[in-house]
């Protein structure tokens, strides 16, 4: 929990949009079992007692519809991500620059420039 | 990565609620293999926490050895310890790498025993199942969902697990190192801004202690607006920090310092740095043209503002000589050019910047004799009609100071002009007399 409330500290001005990335990635993780919900239904289908072939095919097709929603989902998740990535690390960089040019000389000499 | 692994740990989750919704029993045995993964990972973070600190801290060693190894190479070419300073550079080199390689090596083993105990929740669930399914207590479309789900199950407890700890180490202790520094304590700046007619600069009752050794005790003086003062005493008296703390490079421990009859602690940072223009014995130039450079003291002027500038700071001649005029470029720290010339780059800038206060610090420390002449000259320019506070070694250059400052280990044992400090016989003249006798060295 700690490091995701850095998370927010760090990301400034930009939390809402950070919260938005990790509500899509929560819905990610229920997004992605999708596919074996639906396996389960053909397999309950299959084992009945009179198999629809037309309803295997249905659930067939949505479950290539749910890969499909899922690999374009995480390509939007990964584009985005990468996005707030660099303007949170472009952010914190001027925000570091502008904290530095704000302190005492003290700071300096207390720390190495590493 | 870390929200990848939040994706993750929301998988498991939902993926256990449907296992509970199914068969309880089943979701039990699912699941049993979780509190072993847990151990592990405990084991795992707290090793991975300490490696990865070191490696850390090895690497901020290694960024400052690479700064200072660079900066500082004319130095320890000079002093010929090019050998001895690449033997550290080594060392802290070969820790680095050491530190990296601990850092993945400490954490496999636990890794794996990590990622093991994920897994072991299909070895459970199978025979658990066929059980159940042979006793007619679990139907066969369940039992088969759990063989299928289970090892989704595993990946996503590892994946949260395996990414949070290597997520938390390296990125988590450098968020949190930036953290600190943007929590760290900045200089008080006031909410309101002001705006000064006047220029004089008061200390009063100023006292300053660093790391607990006091620097300065309990000053007091005036330096009156257009007027010069020179301060003056042996290294470590105090001379630098009472320029630093003008600048507010610091803040005083106690007293304060007025500029215009106003705190300087009411003043904005910017507003106060835009007051004063120092010059130092080490110059900063920024690899650019030189017309950018001296464009730094107002980034607003014009060219022909800019030459004016480097003509009153004498510098106009060297320039006008260089292939491409203005338009050279300085080199990295100003390689291209000559200490004096450098000197006189940032007293141009200074000449731009035009702010009432001028604070020059050992300006021509360190300038040789032709250079000094045209140094002095530009500084003529500088200081023309401001607020002026020098500090010189050489007190010939300061002769015709309106007072001189002497300090002693932090109080100020003298003030008075020049001849008066003679007539007096104490610190100043003392110093004087040094002065001329090792004019008169030579070797």
């Amino acid at each position: 929990m700690g490091m995701f409330r850095e998370s927010f500290f760090l990301a400034g001005n930009n939390k809402n949009r950070l919260k938005f990335i990790f509500s899509l990635m929560a819905l990610r993780g229920i997004v992605k079992i999708l596919p074996l919900l639906i396996l389960y239904l053909v397999v309950l289908e299959l084992l009945s007692a009179r198999v629809d072939l037309g309803k295997i095919l249905v659930l067939t097709a949505i479950l290539a519809t749910a890969f499909f929603v899922i690999n374009i989902w995480d390509h939007y998740l990964a584009l985005s991500a990468m996005k707030l990535g660099h303007k949170l690390s472009y952010d914190i960089r001027i925000s570091l620059s502008d904290k530095l040019r704000k302190l005492s000389l003290g700071f300096f000499s207390r720390r190495p420039t590493g | 990565m870390e929200p990848f692994f939040l994706s993750s740990l929301i998988s498991a989750s939902v993926l256990s609620i449907f296992f509970l919704i199914l068969d309880w029993r089943m979701a039990l045995a699912a699941v049993s293999a979780v509190p072993l993964a847990l151990i592990a990972f405990t084991y795992a973070d707290r090793i991975a926490q300490r490696v990865t600190k070191a490696r850390e801290e090895s690497l901020r060693r290694t960024n400052s050895l690479i700064v200072e190894f660079i900066q500082g190479m004319p130095v320890i070419k000079v002093f010929n310890q090019v050998a001895s300073r690449f033997l550290r550079f080594k060392e802290t080199m070969r820790d680095f790498r050491d530190k990296n390689i601990r850092s993945v090596v400490s954490t496999t083993i636990p890794s794996m025993v990590l990622l093991t105990c994920t897994s072991l929740s299909v070895a459970v669930l199978l025979p658990l199942g066929l059980y159940f399914y042979f006793k007619d207590s679990l139907s066969l479309s369940t039992l088969v969902f759990f063989i299928i789900a289970a090892p989704s199950f595993s990946d996503s407890i590892a994946h949260y697990l395996f990414g949070y700890m290597h997520t938390k180490s390296p990125i988590g202790q450098a968020m949190k190192h930036i953290s600190n520094i943007l929590k760290e304590k900045p200089l008080h700046e006031p909410e309101a801004d002001a705006e000064l007619k006047c220029f004089d600069i008061v200390f009063v009752n100023v006292s300053f202690s660093y790391n607990g050794q006091p620097v300065l005790k309990d000053i007091s003086f005036e330096i009156p607006e257009q007027s010069v003062t020179a301060l003056v005493g042996a290294s470590g008296a105090g001379k630098t920090t009472i320029t630093n703390l003008i600048a507010r490079f610091w803040d005083v421990s106690s007293g304060e310092v007025r500029i215009g009859g106003k705190s300087i602690r009411d003043l904005k940072l910017d507003r106060l740095l835009a007051y004063i223009s120092m010059v130092f014995q080490e110059v900063i130039l920024f690899n650019d043209t030189i017309l950018e450079n001296i464009r730094l003291g107002s980034k607003d002027a014009t060219d022909e503002e800019v030459i004016s500038a480097a003509k009153a700071a004498r510098c106009h001649e060297f320039i006008e000589i260089l292939p491409d005029g203005y338009n050279a470029m300085i080199g990295e720290r100003g390689v291209n050019l000559s200490a004096g010339e450098r000197q006189r780059i940032s007293i141009a800038r200074a000449i731009l910047k035009d702010s009432p206060i001028i604070i020059l610090d050992e300006a021509t420390v360190y300038i040789d004799p032709e250079n000094e002449k045209l140094i002095q000259d530009a500084i003529t320019e500088l200081t023309k009609n401001k607020t002026v506070l020098v500090i010189a070694h050489r007190l010939y250059t300061i002769t015709s100071a309106d007072q001189i400052l002497v300090l002693d280990e932090g109080r100020i044992v003298e003030r008075s002009p020049h001849e008066e400090l003679l007539a007096a016989n104490g610190l100043y003249n003392r110093f004087w007399e040094a002065q001329k006798a090792s004019s008169g060295w030579k070797l």
